[in-house]
């Protein structure tokens, strides 16, 4: 079980694909991971794709949420992109949309949103304006 | 073996009505015996005794000098050919053995089977055409139809039960991946009643849609609707509410920035300035 | 043998007249794109997949549809991969949950077991969710304790998940199933969004004698 989750770099942008059920120890692994490369790399969005995954418990939900948030803390937007509507349908009836994290499509919408974020974000601190997105 | 082929004989020759045609060959394929409804078949008395099949046969049925050969090899098939349009004959091949064991020759029943073809082709075709119909009545009951761009609407009519709202979800949902829409425009102007369930399972809807990253829209709330919504106290929070599928779908074109003409009002959409990676 | 169109009509005459049961049979090879003629085992799942789709319509009765489905299926040859060796498989499983990996097996014994019963992919994924959670509960609160999936046949074909554990019990289980509960890891509705994927859950438990919830779906 020593797979390790890929953290590929995609114009300042991290996209971590994932792939079937993750265990417990490869989604630490991968927070870890992914800190570091925040660090490392100066990445300024991350993108946590799940069109791999065929379903998200409530322990698997509050892991990627934890990631999202603790990306956010660093500064860094982070978006969850490929939801199965399979598990869309799911995560709903279980009450387990992730509030504060925006969900897209696939992963060319997230790039999408996170570049556009990015900009909303590089016009409000250019033109001195104090609030942004 | 001579015996029971006989009784055959006699059997068919006083059979005038059944549409069979009784025949035996050699071990060399050569014809020894050929009765019944030879007419049928395009066959004259007396007129295949002692021909080969395998030569008549070999020019245009192949299958039948086939089955003759696996026949005469000791294996017991079956044959459809058609001789002449619409005439479809089932013909059944026995090899003969003689009273040493050996293989003697061939011996078989050809029958018109062309009605019965027709029948089962005919049924074929009409349960063909009721699947058809029937996933066309199924896709009617639950259609989602891309109104523009990237927009999808799901007009929904009538009362909504629990088993039919999974599969509007389903169908919507999938449709959403499959046409990578960004709007979804839930036109309830076809729904009179509206009762705690169902309001539940369209903001089920809704929620998952969300997940999806698409923005949804309801429109066409009759007064009724809207009025039992609020006496059920139910949240429908932060889904966008429109009069019309008119005025939801004027409102996703200017989503999208496709409304140049409102030049200071239209919302930049954040997906439309991305730029192409 | 090459050629599965015998046993495959042989199947289907259990269930219809003969002239009905080749009709059937012919349209469904249209249907899945197979060539009329001689049926080869390997093109036996797409005709399954096919009949699927159509069947419902000749057969109203959602078990007896399942029994059909279930007699031509039985014709594929096994084949590796995620199925279980047996066609028809263990009517019922058991898996011991002591860690992180046993939890995603006994979600992943659960989704096979629901993909044999008939259940479609959304059920599929409900399914396995909820097992997932429910093997997830008994590793967070006690660290060790027993799934077990069972195929059901009465009143109609489904599925039962029983998660047993003898841990302290749930002091006030009302409390654990109200909307407002948060579960332990802090986000869904814990128990009872669980309750919302299944047809039936019920807990038993007492206070130092262990808990035992037991789940049941069945095909719509």
């Amino acid at each position: 079980m020593d797979v390790r989750i890929p953290i590929i770099d995609l114009y300042s942008n991290l996209v971590v694909p994932i792939q079937g059920a993750i265990d417990d120890d490869a989604m630490a692994r991968l927070q870890h991971d992914v800190t570091q490369r925040i660090q490392a790399d100066g990445a300024r969005g991350l993108v946590i794709d799940v069109s791999g995954v065929e379903f998200l418990d409530s322990f698997m939900t509050k892991n990627l949420r934890d990631l999202a948030l603790t990306a956010r803390l660093m500064g860094v937007s982070a978006v969850v992109s490929g939801l199965r509507p399979a598990v869309a349908i799911t995560l709903v009836e279980m009450g387990l949309e992730i509030p504060g994290v925006k969900t897209t499509l696939n992963l060319e919408r997230a790039l999408e949103l996170l570049l556009s974020l990015q900009e909303e974000e590089a016009r409000a601190l250019g033109e001195g304006e104090g609030d942004h997105g | 073996m001579a015996r029971p082929l006989h009784l055959f004989r006699s059997m068919l020759r006083s059979m005038t009505v059944a549409p069979l045609w009784l025949w035996a060959v050699d071990r060399d394929g050569r014809y020894t015996m050929s009765e019944g409804r030879l007419a049928l078949f395009g066959v004259k008395p007396g007129e295949l005794l002692g021909v080969s099949a395998l030569e008549v046969f070999k020019d245009h049925h192949p299958d039948v000098v086939d089955a003759l050969r696996h026949a005469l090899a000791g294996q017991e098939c079956r044959t459809l050919t058609s001789p002449s349009p619409g005439v479809e004959l089932e013909t059944w091949y026995v090899p003969l053995r003689g009273a040493d064991g050996e293989i003697s020759g061939a011996a078989g029943m050809a029958t018109d089977a062309s009605e019965r073809l027709r029948t089962e082709r005919d049924l074929r075709d009409k349960l063909e055409v009721i699947e058809r119909q029937s996933s066309t009545i199924r896709a009617l009951a639950t259609p989602v139809i891309q109104v523009w761009d990237e927009v999808l609407c799901l007009p929904v009519i009538g009362i909504v039960d629990s088993a039919r709202t999974a599969e509007m979800m389903q169908g919507l949902l999938e449709s959403i991946v499959r046409e990578q829409a960004r709007y979804a425009i839930v036109d309830l102007t076809g729904v009179e009643v509206v009762d705690t369930s169902t309001a539940d399972h369209l903001i089920q809807l809704f929620r998952a849609a969300r997940v999806l990253g698409v923005e949804g829209i309801l429109c066409g709330i009759r007064p009724a609707v809207a009025q039992t919504v609020v006496a059920l106290g139910l949240e429908l929070g932060s889904v966008r509410t429109m009069r019309s599928l008119r005025d939801a779908l004027k409102w996703c074109i200017r989503a999208r920035g496709d409304d140049r003409a409102v030049a200071g009002g239209a919302r930049s959409s954040p997906t439309r300035s991305a730029t192409r990676l | 043998m090459d050629d599965a169109t015998g046993s495959v009509l042989e199947a289907l005459c259990r269930y219809f007249p003969s002239e009905i049961a080749r009709a059937i049979h012919a349209s469904t090879l249209r249907r899945a794109r197979l060539d009329p003629g001689p049926l080869p085992e390997d093109g036996l799942p797409d005709f399954v997949s096919a009949l699927e789709q159509s069947l419902p319509m000749y057969i109203v009765d959602p078990a007896r549809r399942s029994e059909c489905i279930g007699a031509v299926r039985r014709l594929m040859p096994a084949y590796a991969g995620d199925e279980p060796s047996e066609p028809n498989g263990p009517v019922s499983a058991m898996v011991r949950v002591r860690s992180a990996r046993e939890v995603l097996q006994a979600s992943d014994t659960a989704r096979q077991t629901a993909r044999r019963v008939g259940f479609s992919a959304l059920d599929q994924t409900k399914i396995a969710t909820a097992v997932s959670e429910l093997a997830r509960n008994i590793l967070l609160y006690v660290g060790d304790g027993e799934v077990h999936v069972t195929v059901l046949t009465s009143p109609r074909r489904g599925i039962e998940i029983v998660a047993v554990d003898s841990g302290k019990g749930i002091a006030d289980v009302s409390l654990v199933m109200d909307a407002g509960y948060q579960s332990r890891t802090g986000m869904g509705m814990g128990l009872k969004g669980t309750k919302r994927l299944m047809d039936h859950l019920e807990i038993a438990t007492r206070p130092g004698a262990g808990t035992t919830v037991t789940a049941r779906k069945f095909l719509s």
